[in-house]
C-alpha cells in the first residue's frame, strides 16, 4: 500500500499542476516538499501499520488456506477409523467414559455408535481416509493427519471461537488478524487476512475480528461475483460518474487541510482512500475466476471448490491468511440426527474442492509455502444421539494438515479405542495455533499485545509448537 | 507412523491418561482479563512520560540516576518481570519469595537467602540473581522469555543501594486535593485546570498553544457536548459561551454522554451468544441514561442506582430502569440440551463483578476469579465476595412467545430469597469450590471487608463505591469525562487504574479534579464547565513545531487533540447538515434496513426493520445494537465491543471506511439530501452555496479560492454529465417543481456534497 502511496503523491503532483492552476506556486511547492519529507524521515511508512514486517525466524509458510468445517466433522467417520466401535455397536459405553461431559446427552445413557462408513488405506503412506472422499484420497501422501486434536468446549460457539482465537470468551483477536499484525501485509491492493462463507455462522463474524488489535487487522469476507467486499464499487446511480474526479477534487481540499495541521493521521486517510480506489478493481479481478482454464475450473468443481479456487488466487495476489467456512446455518457438519447421511453429504461437497486445492497448489509449486488446515471445531461422540445422531465431541477429534513446511503422509496421535478422547500425543487447539504461528517464523509466546495491563497472545498462556510433524 | 489398534474381544482397560488430567488445560481457560505479566517490556520505563526519558538521557551521568523513584521506575520493572512468580498471588508464589511489599522482600526466603537488604545491593540477592551469568540462577529465568536490559538491572541496583523504598500505588492512595501550582504565564490560566497543565508545560520549557479560532470552538464545543454540529448561523445572535450553556442543557446532551456511557456499560440490545434473542427491556436503561444525564443527576446517586437502585428507592420507577445496568449484559440462553442453571448464574455474576470493576473501579478485578490478582490488591475472597453481594437479586427471564428461533425476551432482577451460596472456586471453576464466599468488599480500600449487615447486599457496594475516602471511583469517573471532552483521558488507559495501567499524565490535576468532584456532591456539570470554560480545552489543535517534537504524543496537553468524529457523531452529522435528523428521544430501538450482504451474516435473522422513514432518520444511540453482529456503518467506524466493558474506542483509519463513505447507498442518500436542501436554500446560486455548505459541514466562511474551485469542479461535472444523461436516481432529494434544476446540474451538485461528506475537515474535530 505504502510503495504505491509515492506513485500517488506524484499522480497528484500532476492533478495539482493542471486542475491546481487556483493553487499558489509557493503552496504547491511547500506542499510536495511536506511529502517529500515525510518519505524521507520515514514518517508514513513507520506509521503504516500493514507494513512488511520481519518474523521471529525464518518462515516456512507464506500463506495459510483454512478450511474450516462448521458443526463438527465426525472424525470416527472420516479420518480415524474405529473397528472396536463397529464391534461394540448398540453396546453401552465403558464406565470409564460416563462422566464425560456433553452437551445434549448423557453419555451412560447412550449406545455406543460404529461409522457406516467404509475406509480405504490410501497413497505410499497408506493413511486411511474415508471413501466418501474418493478426491482427496488420491492426496494421503500430502496430509498429515492429526488424530488427537482435543478440548474442553462442548458448544459450538464458544469452540469457535476458541478455535480461531484461542479464547472461547468474545473479544480476543482471531489467528488471522494475529498474522496481520505480527507480519505486516505482502499487498498492496488487498487486505491481508480473508474470509469467505457462504451461511450464517453460529458465532456471527466476531470470529474474524481483530478483537483488542487495531481493526486494520481484522478479516475482510469476500464474495464471488462483482462486488466482493462491501461497497467495493459506487452505488449503480452513479454508474456513469467519474469517482476519480470526485476523489481528486476531495483530496485537493484534504491536503491544503492537512497542509498546516502536521497530523501524520490526516495523511493516513488520504492514502486511505486511494488504497479504496485501487482496491476497487484489483478485488474483482482476484476473485473473477473467468480467466482460469476450463481445465482448472473442472478440476475445483462449483461451490465450495470456487472458494478453493479463489484461495489460491488470493494467494498468488499477496493476501497472507484466507479461511473458508463451510457450512453454517442448519446446513453444516452439526449431525444430531442422521449423522451418516449429514456426514456423507458434506464430505461430498468438500472433497473436489479440497483434492483440488492441493494438487493445483503442488502443481504450481506452491504447496511447500502455503499451509492447508482442515478441521471443525470439535468432533462428534462414538455414541448415538436419538437414534442415529452424534452429539458434539471436544475430547478427541481429527483435522489434517498440508503443505507449509509440514510432513505429507503421516498421522499423529490417536484417540481412544472408541474415539471418545485424545490419548496419545494429544495436541490441544492452542497446539494447533501455535504450530501455525511457528509455521510463519512467529514465536507463540512473544507476539503479544498488551490489553488493560496484560499481553494477551493467540495461544492464551499455553501451547507447545507441535514440532514432531514438522519437516 | 499408523496408529496401532487394539484387537481384542473384550472392552479395552483405560489406555493412557486422558488429557484432560495430563494437560490440565481447563483451570486457564476460564481466566478472563488475563493475568499473565507482560513478556515484552524490555524498554525502559514505559509509564514515567518523556520527563523521565530526558533526565536518564541528558541529566544523569552514565550508570546513575539522579533520583530513583518507585512509582516512577521501579514499579513496572518489578510488575512485569517479577510479580507473576513473586507477587500477591500466593498460590503461584515461587521460593516463597514475595517482591511487591517491602516487609516480605526483606525476610529470607525459602532458600534462606534475602532479596533486598535496603543499601546493600551486593548482601541483597535479588541483585545478585539478575546479573549472574549462571543461566539456572539467572531471575527471570530464561523460560519465562522475560529479560531485564541492562538499564533495568542499574536501576534495580540504584534502588536497593538508595535504600529500596516503595511507594503506594497512585490511585490506591487516599484522594487529597492539591494546591493549585504557581505558573509563570500567569495571565493564561481560565480555570484550575489550566494551572496544572501550564505547570507541566513549563517545567518542560514549553508553552500552550493559542487559543483556536472562535468557529473551531465553536464546532469543537457543539460536538463535544451534543455529538452534533453547531447550528447552521456563523456569528449569529448568540456568543458562544451562551450556546455552551444551551446545549449543556439539551436533551442531545444527555444522549451524547449517555451513548459515551453505553460503551462502559457494554450496551446491547441482545442476549449475544450462538441466538442472539433481542432484548425488549434494555432500552428502558438507555433511557434512564439519556434522563440522568440530562438532568444531571449527581454521579454518587447515578452510580447508586445501577447498582442498587430497585433496592434504595423502591417506589422511584426511575431508579429501578437504573438498575437495568445488571440485566443489559450477555446471556447465554439455550434452546435445547442438558441446562446447567449454576453455570449460568456463575457466568451471570462474572459479568457484572467483572464489568462493575472495570466501569467504576477502573479495575481488571476478574484476574482474582482464578487466583489472587497478580498486580493488584484484589483477592480471590473479594472476588467472589462481591459476587456474593450480588447474588440478593435473581435474573428473571420472560419470554415472548413468537414463532421465531431467537425470541424477544425482558430480563429482570427480582429478590433472591434463597440464594445459593457463592463459594470461592479453585481457579474459577465451578466443581472445585474451596470455601463460602461470605458478602464482602474488596479489603484492601477504606469500608472493605466482611459487610456488616449481610442483608444489605448490593446497596453495600453501592455506598462502598461512592464513599468520599474511596480511592478509585472519583478519579475513575472524572478520568471518563475527561477522555469524552479531550479523545484522550489523562489516565490513557481508562478502563485499568491499576498497577498494569498507565499512569496520569497530570496525576495532581486528575486528584484534583476526582475532589472536586467530590466536594460539588458529584456534580457532573460542574466539571463539565471546568474543562469547558479551560484555556487548555481552548487552544488550538495544530501544536507549534517545538511542542510536537518534544511532545508528539500529546500528553503535555500543550494543543487540542485532533480527533475524528466517532461512528454515532459522523452518521447524526451526515443527516443533521441534510436537515433530516428526527430528534425525537427515547423509545424501543430503531432497526434499519441491512442490505442481504450484511444480513446474510445474521444467523437468527429476526429482523424487521422500522419502516417509518422519519424514525430511521433518528440519532444513531436509538439505532438497535445486536451482540452477534454490528450495523455496517458501526463495524467500519470503530462501534464499541458489547461483550466487556469498552473503556475507549478505536479511531483507525482504513480503506473499508472509505469505501463505506464514497459507495455505500447511504452515502448517495445524505449527498442527494443535502444537494436538494443546498440548492433550495441557494437558489441554484452556486457562491452562496458554497458559503451555505461550508457553514452546515466545516463550521466556517470559504475561502475565494475554495469557492473558485467548487465552482471549476461544477462546471467540469456538469459539463460531463451533458454528454452522459445521468440517472434519476442520482439527482438532488426534495426538489419541488418549482425549483427544478437540470438533470446535468443536479448530478453535479449530488457529486459534490458526496466529495464534500468524505472531507477531513468534515470528519475531524479541530
Amino acid at each position: 500500500m505504502w510503495t504505491d502511496l509515492r506513485s500517488v503523491l506524484l499522480n497528484r503532483r500532476d492533478w495539482l499542476s493542471h486542475a491546481g492552476g487556483s493553487l499558489g506556486g509557493v503552496a504547491l511547492a511547500s506542499l510536495l516538499a511536506r511529502e517529500e519529507r515525510l518519505f524521507a524521515d520515514g514518517g508514513l511508512a513507520a506509521g503504516n501499520p500493514l507494513a512488511a514486517k520481519a518474523p521471529h525466524f525464518p518462515a516456512k509458510a507464506k500463506a495459510v488456506i483454512y478450511l474450516f468445517m462448521h458443526g463438527g466433522p465426525s472424525h470416527m467417520d472420516i479420518l480415524d477409523p474405529k473397528p472396536m466401535l463397529t464391534k461394540f455397536d448398540g453396546q453401552t459405553p465403558p464406565e470409564e467414559f460416563h462422566k464425560i461431559k456433553l452437551e445434549f446427552t448423557d453419555v451412560k445413557k447412550q449406545k455406543l455408535m460404529g461409522s457406516a462408513q467404509t475406509f480405504s488405506r490410501c497413497g505410499q503412506s497408506g493413511i486411511e481416509i474415508c471413501d466418501s472422499l474418493p478426491n482427496l484420497q488420491q492426496c494421503a501422501d500430502e496430509m498429515c493427519v492429526i488424530r488427537s486434536m482435543h478440548h474442553e468446549v462442548f458448544n459450538h460457539t464458544p469452540a469457535i471461537w476458541l478455535a480461531n482465537t484461542g479464547s472461547q470468551f468474545p473479544g480476543r483477536a482471531s489467528l488471522g488478524a494475529w498474522l496481520s499484525y505480527g507480519l505486516g501485509s505482502e499487498s498492496d491492493n488487498l487486505p491481508s487476512f480473508v474470509v469467505m462463507h457462504s451461511k450464517p455462522l453460529k458465532p456471527g463474524p466476531g470470529v474474524w475480528g481483530n478483537g483488542f488489535l487495531p481493526a486494520v487487522y481484522q478479516g475482510t469476507r469476500i464474495s464471488s461475483g462483482a462486488a466482493p467486499v462491501p461497497y467495493l464499487t459506487p452505488p449503480s446511480a452513479l454508474a456513469g460518474g467519474n469517482q476519480r474526479a470526485v476523489l481528486d477534487y476531495m483530496q485537493g481540499l484534504n491536503q491544503e487541510h492537512a497542509q498546516h495541521r502536521h497530523d501524520r493521521v490526516l495523511d493516513a486517510r488520504i492514502a486511505s482512500y486511494e488504497l479504496a480506489f485501487r482496491m476497487q478493481s484489483a478485488a474483482p479481478e482476484a476473485v473473477d475466476l473467468r480467466t482460469e482454464e476450463a481445465a482448472t475450473l473442472e478440476m475445483y468443481g462449483k461451490g465450495f471448490g470456487e472458494q478453493c479456487l479463489t484461495a489460491r488466487r488470493l494467494v498468488q495476489r499477496g493476501v497472507r491468511c484466507i479461511q473458508i467456512y463451510h457450512g453454517g446455518d442448519a446446513d453444516d457438519w452439526d449431525s444430531h440426527g442422521d449423522n451418516d447421511k449429514q456426514q456423507g453429504k458434506r464430505m461430498a461437497e468438500v472433497d473436489r474442492g479440497c483434492a483440488a486445492l492441493l494438487k493445483d497448489l503442488r502443481r504450481l509449486g506452491m504447496l511447500d509455502d502455503t499451509l492447508v488446515i482442515w478441521g471443525g471445531e470439535f468432533g462428534r461422540t462414538p455414541t448415538t444421539e436419538g437414534k442415529s445422531g452424534r452429539d458434539h465431541n471436544p475430547y478427541g477429534y481429527s483435522v489434517w494438515l498440508a503443505g507449509g513446511g509440514v510432513k505429507g503422509g503421516i498421522t499423529y496421535g490417536a484417540t481412544d479405542d472408541f474415539g471418545f478422547r485424545a490419548v496419545e500425543k494429544p495436541v490441544h487447539m492452542h497446539d494447533l495455533n501455535a504450530t501455525i504461528l511457528h509455521q510463519f517464523g512467529l514465536e507463540h509466546e512473544k507476539l503479544t499485545w498488551r490489553q488493560q495491563g496484560r499481553d494477551y497472545r493467540l495461544t492464551d498462556v499455553l501451547g507447545n509448537v507441535v514440532k514432531s510433524i514438522l519437516s | 507412523m499408523q496408529t496401532p489398534t487394539l484387537h481384542s474381544d473384550v472392552l479395552p482397560e483405560k489406555k493412557g491418561t486422558p488429557p484432560i488430567l495430563k494437560y490440565n488445560y481447563k483451570p486457564f481457560i476460564n481466566c478472563r482479563p488475563e493475568c499473565r505479566p507482560s513478556s515484552a517490556g524490555s524498554y525502559f520505563c514505559p509509564r514515567a512520560g518523556f520527563l523521565s526519558l530526558l533526565l536518564v538521557f541528558f541529566a544523569a551521568p552514565a550508570g546513575a540516576w539522579a533520583d530513583v523513584r518507585f512509582n516512577r521506575d521501579i514499579r513496572t520493572i518489578l510488575s512485569d518481570h517479577c510479580l507473576s512468580c513473586h507477587g500477591p498471588d500466593a498460590e503461584q508464589r515461587k521460593g516463597k519469595l514475595r517482591l511487591d511489599r517491602r516487609d516480605e522482600a526483606m525476610k529470607p526466603a525459602e532458600s534462606g537467602e534475602i532479596a533486598i537488604v535496603p543499601g546493600h545491593p551486593q548482601k541483597s540477592s535479588l541483585v545478585e540473581r539478575i546479573s549472574t551469568s549462571d543461566r539456572t540462577e539467572l531471575m527471570p529465568p530464561p523460560k519465562s522469555h522475560k529479560v531485564l536490559n541492562e538499564k533495568q538491572r542499574a536501576l534495580l541496583t540504584q534502588w536497593v543501594a538508595e535504600g529500596a523504598k516503595y511507594e503506594e500505588h497512585w490511585s490506591f492512595t487516599s484522594l487529597k486535593r492539591p494546591e493549585l501550582p504557581s505558573v509563570k504565564k500567569s495571565q493564561w490560566p481560565r480555570t484550575p485546570i489550566d494551572f496544572f497543565v501550564l505547570e507541566s508545560l513549563e517545567s518542560e520549557g514549553l508553552q500552550p498553544s493559542q487559543e483556536a479560532a472562535p468557529e473551531t470552538l465553536r464546532r469543537r464545543m457543539a460536538f463535544g457536548i451534543t455529538g452534533l454540529p453547531p447550528g447552521q448561523n456563523l456569528g449569529a445572535t448568540v456568543d458562544v459561551e451562551t450556546e455552551k450553556e444551551m446545549w449543556l442543557s439539551s436533551t442531545q446532551h444527555g444522549e451524547h454522554l449517555a451513548r459515551h456511557w453505553m460503551d462502559v456499560a457494554r450496551y446491547a440490545d441482545s442476549a449475544g451468544f450462538e441466538l442472539d434473542n433481542p432484548f425488549s427491556h434494555a432500552w428502558r436503561y438507555r433511557d434512564w441514561l439519556v434522563r440522568s444525564f440530562s438532568s444531571n443527576k449527581p454521579l454518587d446517586r447515578f452510580i447508586q442506582e445501577q447498582i442498587a437502585g430497585d433496592q434504595l428507592w423502591p417506589e422511584d420507577n426511575d431508579a429501578k430502569s437504573g438498575v437495568l445496568f445488571l440485566a443489559v449484559g450477555p446471556i447465554k440462553i439455550q434452546s435445547s440440551g442438558i441446562k446447567r442453571p449454576e453455570a449460568d448464574e456463575n457466568d451471570r455474576l462474572t459479568d457484572l463483578v467483572d464489568t462493575t470493576g472495570a466501569a467504576f473501579l477502573g479495575l481488571t478485578v476478574g484476574c482474582a476469579r482464578c487466583h489472587d490478582h497478580k498486580f493488584d490488591p484484589i483477592t480471590q475472597n473479594d472476588y467472589y465476595g462481591i459476587q456474593a453481594l450480588f447474588s440478593d437479586s435473581k435474573r428473571v427471564i420472560s419470554k415472548e412467545s413468537t414463532k421465531e428461533a431467537a425470541t424477544p425476551i425482558s430480563v429482570t432482577l427480582e429478590p433472591n430469597t434463597a440464594p445459593a451460596r457463592v463459594k470461592v472456586l479453585r481457579r474459577g471453576e465451578l466443581d472445585m469450590p474451596l470455601r463460602d464466599a461470605p458478602p464482602w468488599l474488596p479489603s484492601a480500600f477504606p469500608g472493605g471487608g466482611a459487610v456488616d449487615d449481610p442483608a444489605l447486599g448490593r446497596s453495600a457496594l453501592a455506598f462502598w463505591l461512592t464513599r468520599a475516602d474511596n480511592p478509585l471511583t472519583a478519579r475513575v469517573m472524572v478520568n471518563r469525562i475527561w477522555q469524552w471532552y479531550f479523545g484522550k483521558g489523562l489516565v490513557r488507559s481508562a478502563g485499568d487504574f491499576g498497577r498494569q495501567g498507565e499512569s496520569p499524565s497530570h496525576p495532581e490535576l486528575l486528584d484534583w479534579l476526582a475532589s472536586e468532584l467530590v466536594s460539588s456532591h458529584w456534580d457532573l456539570r460542574h466539571i463539565e464547565r471546568l474543562i469547558l470554560n479551560s484555556a487548555t480545552y481552548r487552544q488550538s489543535s495544530t501544536p507549534c513545531e517545538a511542542l510536537r517534537t518534544a511532545d508528539p504524543e500529546q500528553r503535555l496537553l500543550g494543543a487540542f487533540p485532533r480527533r475524528r468524529l466517532q461512528a454515532e457523531e459522523l452518521r447524526d452529522a451526515l443527516l443533521f447538515v441534510s436537515a433530516k435528523l428526527n430528534l425525537t428521544s427515547g423509545g424501543p430501538p430503531i432497526i434499519p434496513p441491512l442490505e442481504p450482504w450484511a444480513l446474510a451474516a445474521l444467523r437468527n435473522k429476526n429482523w424487521t426493520p422500522t419502516k417509518d422513514e422519519s424514525e430511521l432518520a433518528r440519532r444513531s444511540l436509538y439505532l438497535i445494537v445486536r451482540r452477534s453482529i454490528k450495523l455496517p456503518f458501526f463495524e467500519a467506524f470503530n462501534g464499541p465491543d458489547t461483550v466487556n466493558s469498552c473503556s475507549a474506542r478505536e479511531s483507525t483509519v482504513v480503506a473499508s471506511q472509505a469505501l463505506t463513505l464514497l459507495n455505500s447507498d447511504d452515502s448517495l442518500r445524505f449527498s442527494r439530501e443535502l444537494s436538494g436542501r443546498l440548492w433550495m436554500e441557494s437558489k441554484g446560486d452556486t457562491s452562496h452555496a458554497v458559503s451555505l455548505v461550508w457553514r452546515w459541514l466545516f463550521g466556517r466562511e470559504p475561502s475565494p479560492l475554495e469557492k473558485q474551485r467548487a465552482a471549476a469542479f461544477l462546471s467540469s461535472r456538469e459539463v460531463a454529465w451533458n454528454k452522459q444523461a445521468p440517472d434519476v436516481r442520482a439527482l438532488p432529494a426534495g426538489m419541488d417543481a418549482a425549483q427544478a434544476i437540470s438533470s446535468p446540474k443536479g448530478a453535479a451538485w449530488v457529486e459534490w456534497c458526496l466529495a464534500l461528506i468524505n472531507s477531513n475537515e468534515f470528519a475531524y474535530v479541530d
